[in-house]
Formats: structure tokens, sequence, C-alpha cells
């Protein structure tokens, strides 16, 4: 069996006794990585030399703290920051950035012991649902090369289900670790708002942005949750708990005496086939590990694509003003003036997709649109949130399809961002509410045999619980082999 | 309601972005329709949340319901100046420098 094709949790245990080194676990990745990115298109810097010369240094110590990340290789999405390495957003706005710090989770991954070997490729500054709005060009789907692996952390799934490495950070800010694992085949779990710290994640919607890991299994996932998760003041909304213990989540193995909501809204119009098909059987297969099913309902989930882009637009376009070519980033040449210099530096800096959100943020916060979209926005989004409280005061988790459809054709949505827009409409909601959502593999679709996720959402902070369950969900799911788009 | 080019044109100039930058004027009048089209349909559809009764709702604008007390008031060491401007684009001294503001 191929290094790169074990899942994190037995390359740790591989480590620990004796049978494979960091070394060869950093050079097996960066092999896969070269293997594989003619096709996918995954990372957007490889850290040949500092990947290799860490792992060395890693290997040369030995493990004597018990480190529980020691010598694993693993991806970073590229917004968060990182030291040693450029950070660019997938923007030509940010093309060489060097960052004179690492993000909170960079930091903990490192102290933990890892090997970071590349930074993953993703829809410019997290604008998108299939990592094709990158100015670093769009990544392809590992199952289908013709296909998009989602978004926005398309590099990460994608290398992920490559074998590229064991584990990958991401972020979520509507869906953007759940779906792209979903469609690639592999699990993304979206902590609660405020878990994991974002000191050092490039900013595009702050009320909703939430780094997380994603990884081929749930207890991979909860190993560097484990990892990552925990209070950070430097983070003003980051909650004060210590990093949780994730041994409950690993040793749950049954859903006996658990109670599954299945939003009926979440399940009505829009699906595939062949999407509902595979995640009705995981509900049977949820049913068959002791959960209980009732269904509910979420009567505002109807306005929640309307209410995200009201608001996450207008966060983004307040976030990225500071873009200005003044203290970093693009600055355009031949500008007489300040106010030039910034528009110029700004229109040439943004691709398309960035530029029509921050449109959009600009225009419901203006004068006189305030009121109407961005203060209503905000009120039915406490709506919703009563709506998920209600729901998960019935059951302890909800369960649903992750996107409506498989992985859909690169290009094939490029002119029409609405459509796009609405592909998140299974996501979002979670986000509006911030709330924690973890997305595994349901199977493979009848149709199209690509990989279709499903995904359960919990309570706020009871992440350690939800991964439990998910857990003991996947115990009962069928494994997807190995992806048929990419050299073996 | 409808989205027309000329409000576009004025959004943009808020946020700083010249829409036809770098663009043939024939691209430019392509660009424009294409991109009136799609805003026009986005806020139609952003529209549909004026159906959602709120009234006497608290709008919720961040779903961090824990409460984060403010750190203690500690003076720190700041990064070393040559780091914040290690990525300046131009700079004089100890400075970014801009084109000039008047």
């Amino acid at each position: 069996m191929p290094l790169h094709t074990r899942t994190l949790l037995e390359a740790k245990a591989m480590l620990a006794q004796g049978e494979t080194t960091p070394t060869a676990l950093t050079a097996a990745c960066l092999a896969r990585i070269a293997a594989t990115e003619p096709v996918l298109n995954a990372c957007i810097t490889v850290l040949e030399e500092t990947a290799m010369q860490r792992a060395a240094q890693l290997e040369a110590q030995g493990n004597p703290n018990n480190l529980p990340l020691w010598g694993i290789p693993v991806t970073v999405k590229d917004l968060l920051c990182t030291k040693d390495a450029p950070t660019t957003c997938a923007s030509a706005m940010l093309a060489g950035f060097m960052a004179p710090y690492d993000a909170f989770v960079v930091e903990r991954l490192r102290e933990a012991g890892a090997v970071i070997v590349a930074k993953t490729n993703l829809d410019e500054f997290a604008m998108g649902s299939g990592t094709e709005s990158s100015a670093h060009g769009p990544t392809c789907n590992p199952w289908d090369a013709q296909r998009v692996p989602g978004g926005s952390s398309g590099g990460s799934a994608a290398g992920l289900a490559a074998g590229q490495a064991f584990g990958s950070l991401g972020s979520d800010t509507g869906g953007s670790i759940r779906q792209p694992a979903a469609l690639c085949g592999c699990v993304g779990f979206k902590p609660t708002y405020g878990y994991v710290s974002r000191y050092g994640a490039v900013a595009y919607a702050s009320s909703f942005d939430q780094i997380g890991p994603m990884a081929r299994t749930v207890a991979d996932c909860a190993t560097l949750f484990g990892v990552i998760a925990g209070y950070d003041g430097r983070d003003a909304t980051s909650a004060q708990l210590p990093a949780p213990d994730v041994a409950p989540a690993l040793a749950t193995k049954s859903l006996q005496g658990k109670t599954f909501g299945v939003v009926k809204e979440l399940w009505e119009g829009g699906l595939s086939d062949e999407v509902a098909a595979a995640c009705q059987s995981a509900v049977e297969a949820a049913k068959a590990q002791g959960a209980k099913v009732v269904e509910i309902s979420l009567p505002h989930l109807q306005y929640a694509v309307a209410t995200y882009y009201v608001l996450a637009s207008a966060e983004a376009s307040t976030n990225l003003a500071r873009f200005d070519g003044v203290r970093y980033g693009l600055r355009a040449q031949g500008e007489h003036d300040l106010v030039g210099m910034y528009t110029a530096s700004r229109s040439q800096g943004f691709g398309e997709e960035v530029k029509r959100r921050i449109l959009l943020g600009t225009h419901v916060l203006s004068s006189g649109y305030y009121d109407a979209y961005f203060q209503k926005a905000a009120k039915v989004r406490r709506l919703l949130l009563q709506d998920f409280q209600a729901a998960l005061g019935q059951c302890d988790a909800l369960i649903a399809p992750v996107s409506p459809v498989t992985a859909w054709k690169k290009g094939e949505h490029v002119n029409d961002p609405l459509t796009l827009y609405k592909m998140d409409m299974l996501t979002l909601g979670l986000n509006l509410a911030g709330l924690p959502g973890v997305s595994l593999p349901a199977g493979l679709g009848a149709a199209s045999g690509l990989p279709v996720g499903v995904q359960l959402m919990g309570r706020a902070f009871d992440d350690i619980a939800l991964l439990g369950m998910a857990n003991a969900l996947e115990m009962a799911l069928p494994r997807l082999g190995v992806p048929t788009g990419i050299p073996a | 309601m409808a989205v027309t080019e000329q409000q576009i044109r004025k959004i943009a100039g808020l946020a700083r972005i010249d829409l036809e930058y770098g663009k043939t004027p024939q691209e430019a009048e392509a660009f424009m329709a294409r991109l009136a089209g799609q805003m026009d349909a986005i806020v139609g559809y952003i529209d549909g949340i004026s159906k959602a009764d709120t009234a006497g709702v608290e709008p919720l604008f961040c779903p961090a319901l824990h409460v984060a007390p403010p750190r203690e008031d500690e003076a720190e060491k700041k990064r070393p100046t040559e780091d914040m401007l290690q990525n300046a684009p131009e700079r004089k001294d100890t400075f970014f420098s801009v084109p000039p503001v008047l």
C-alpha cells in the first residue's frame, strides 16, 4: 500500500512504530505532488526544500514530547499567512506577498510537529465555489480533470484526494471547506465560529470566516482540530476555551440514543437524483447505526442565499478596502495622484468575481440602500439562527446533502454568477448561524460516478460531539476508492 | 429594482475600481453590458429578503454569541519596522511612499 494513500492516523502510527520516517513521508507527498500537479494544479507554492529540511530536523530530534503531528506532511490554503512562503490568496493583488508572521493555526501546526509541504489553490480571496476564479489558474477534480473540485478550498480538497498530504487547513465562509470536500470525496470540518482563531487568515467576510481541517477521514479531521482549536487573544471573536480533547470523538462508534433531524428545506428542489439517492442512503446508514430520524423545518432558510450574499459581500467590500497599493500588494505604475493610484491598483489587481462582490457589497452599504439590504439581512440572520437553535433543541444533529449536484464541468457556469451563488444554498445557512458542520463522503453518484457528500450540523461549541457522530456515521458509509482522473 | 450601467459606474467609483481599466472601448462596452445583466439578476434575487417578516427583530451582525472579554492591556513588543516595510511597493527611509495627495 503506497504511503500517500494512508490516513493521517495510520501514518502517525507508522511513525510511532518506526515503520516510516518524517523524511520518507515528506518525500512521498512531494513525489505525489510532482506526479499529480500537471493534471490538478492544486498547489500555488510547493515547499520542496523547506519541507525536506524541516522533516530531517524533526527526524533528528525524534519525538520525545509526543507531538501530535510529528513528521506529518500537511498543506494549508494560500490565504493563511506563513512567514517562510508567499501568501497570495490566489490573487494578482498579492503576488509574491511575504507575511511577516505565521497565522495562529500555522503556529499551532508547527508546534505540533507538522511539515507544511505546499500552499493550496483557492478561488481568489476565497470567493467562489469551483476554484475557477484563481489568478493561478483553475484546479481540477481528481475524479475527472474536466470538472471543478469545488471551492473555495478546492486545492486542499483535490490534493487530499490525490494523496498530496495527510491533512490540510481550509476556510469556510459559505461552505468553502465542506463543499470541495464533498465534490472531491474527502472530509471537511467547519468548526463553530470562534473555536479556531482567525489571526493571520486573510479576511473575506469576518463574521462568517472560519478556519477548519480537511482530511481523508473524520478521525484525521478531529486530530487536526484538536491541534488548531482553542483561545487566542489576537482574534477578538476567539472563544475562551482550551484546546479540546478529541478522544471522545474518535471513540464514538455508534449513534444509539442520537436523533438526527432531516431538514426538509434542504432536501426539496434542486437536488440531482443521484445526490438525493446517495444522501438518502446515508440517512439509512445513520439509522442502521442506531440513530432516530425526525423531520425538521427551518422556515427562514429560503432567504439564506440572499441574506448571505448581502452580508458577506458587504463585509468583503469593507475588508478588501485595505488593498490600495500603499503598504503591500500590487501598485499600478504611472499614476500621478493618490486616488488614481488606488483605483488603478485595485482595477488591475482584483479579478472579476472579487470586483463583482465588492460592487455588490458597496451597493448594499450605500446611502439609501443600507436599511433595505444590510440591516434587513442582519434581521433575517437572527431569525435563521433562531430556526437552527429551535431545530437543534429537538435533535442532536441535522443531516443534509452538501451540494445539490456532483462536480460540474469547468467553465459551465462562469458567466452566470447567480447560478453559482445558489449552489451554496445547502451550506451557507450554517455560516449565517455560526454553527459547526462536517461533510463526509456518502458514496459515488449512480449516474456520474463522482463523489457525493453528506453533512451533519450541530450545536455551538458541541464540535467534539458532532465529530463523534460523524465518526460513527462514516463507519456505516461506503468507501469511495481511488480517484480515477489522475495518475495512480 | 433594476441596476443600470450608470449606477454600476457610480458604485465602482465609490469602491475605487475602474471597470473599464485596461480594456479597449469595444471590450469595455461588452463587459459593462454583461456586468449590468449579472448585477441586475443578483440584485433582483437579493430583493427577495424584503418578503421576510422581520418586525421587532433585532439585527444579528455576528454569530459570536459567546462573551469575548478584552485581553489584558499590556505593552507588547512591536514587530521591527523593516518587517512592516518589507512588502511596501515604494518606500522612502522608514515610510511608505505614495504619489502626491493634492
